[in-house]
């Protein structure tokens, strides 16, 4: 097991979750892109500016929301599985806390539309969780990696 | 009398939506943490058993975390829209 003191640059491990980031980020930035795009134009177009704006703000949370994970992958990547698991709730907690009070603080506003913000905030994390599976699927990690 | 009766329960009823979407919320966001929870112990468990897989444990284990957090991203969701007044 890694020794959480291990320096990142010299942890074969870390490198390679890292490397798995980083191609997670790269093929899920664009596509997410454009889905906050298209769903700005729908919810303009059905809308109005109402929508543009609620739409854009919707965009503006999922991908905080998905960049955090990313993230916290980065952070994590040369630590004992044992911290990581507890990054990672905490990670969990600490966003599902956050998102909870800024979608209740964000329902109040009356110049975002409620469902433009919805579904374009839906529709672009569900997107992005997709183009990380497909980065997880090429991007190619050793499944043994000798410590030495 | 009855419609008296009526007229003031109608006054007196408030809007529930918010409090019984939050408590969907709460309730969606228990499946998405137990998930959490069992990824990463399998992957302790699996790191103790091998350690030099280390590496692809925990890459595995990050693409279903997403995948798992997902799932309580769309209950948020379905919140914020079933809490509109």
């Amino acid at each position: 097991m890694s020794d959480t003191t291990t320096p990142a640059s010299e942890n074969p491990h870390a490198a390679s979750v890292r490397r798995l980031a980083s191609a997670m980020l790269r093929t899920a930035i664009w596509p997410g892109v454009v889905t906050v795009v298209v769903g700005a134009v729908v919810a303009t177009a059905l809308v109005g500016a109402s929508g543009l704006f609620g739409a854009l703000v919707g965009g503006v949370v999922a991908f905080g929301s998905s960049l955090l994970t990313i993230w916290l992958m980065r952070f994590t990547g040369g630590m004992s599985p044992h911290f990581v698991m507890v990054a990672a709730l905490g990670g969990y907690v600490g966003k599902m806390l956050v998102l909870l009070v800024v979608m209740t603080l964000l329902g109040g506003v009356e110049a975002l539309h409620r469902e433009s913000l919805a579904f374009t905030m839906l529709a672009t994390v569900l997107v992005w969780a997709g183009a990380e599976v497909v980065a997880f699927k090429r991007t190619r990690t050793p499944t043994i990696i000798p410590e030495n | 009398m009855s419609n008296i009766v009526l007229a003031q329960a109608a006054e007196a009823a408030t809007n529930i939506n918010p409090g019984l979407a939050a408590i969907g919320y709460g309730l969606g966001a228990i499946g998405p943490g137990v998930g959490v929870g069992l990824i990463w112990a399998a992957v302790i468990n699996g790191t103790a058993r091998q350690p030099e897989a280390q590496g692809q444990l925990q890459g595995i284990a990050w693409i279903s975390f997403v995948l798992v957090e997902v799932l309580a991203l769309i209950g948020l969701v379905v919140y914020f829209i079933a809490s509109a007044g």
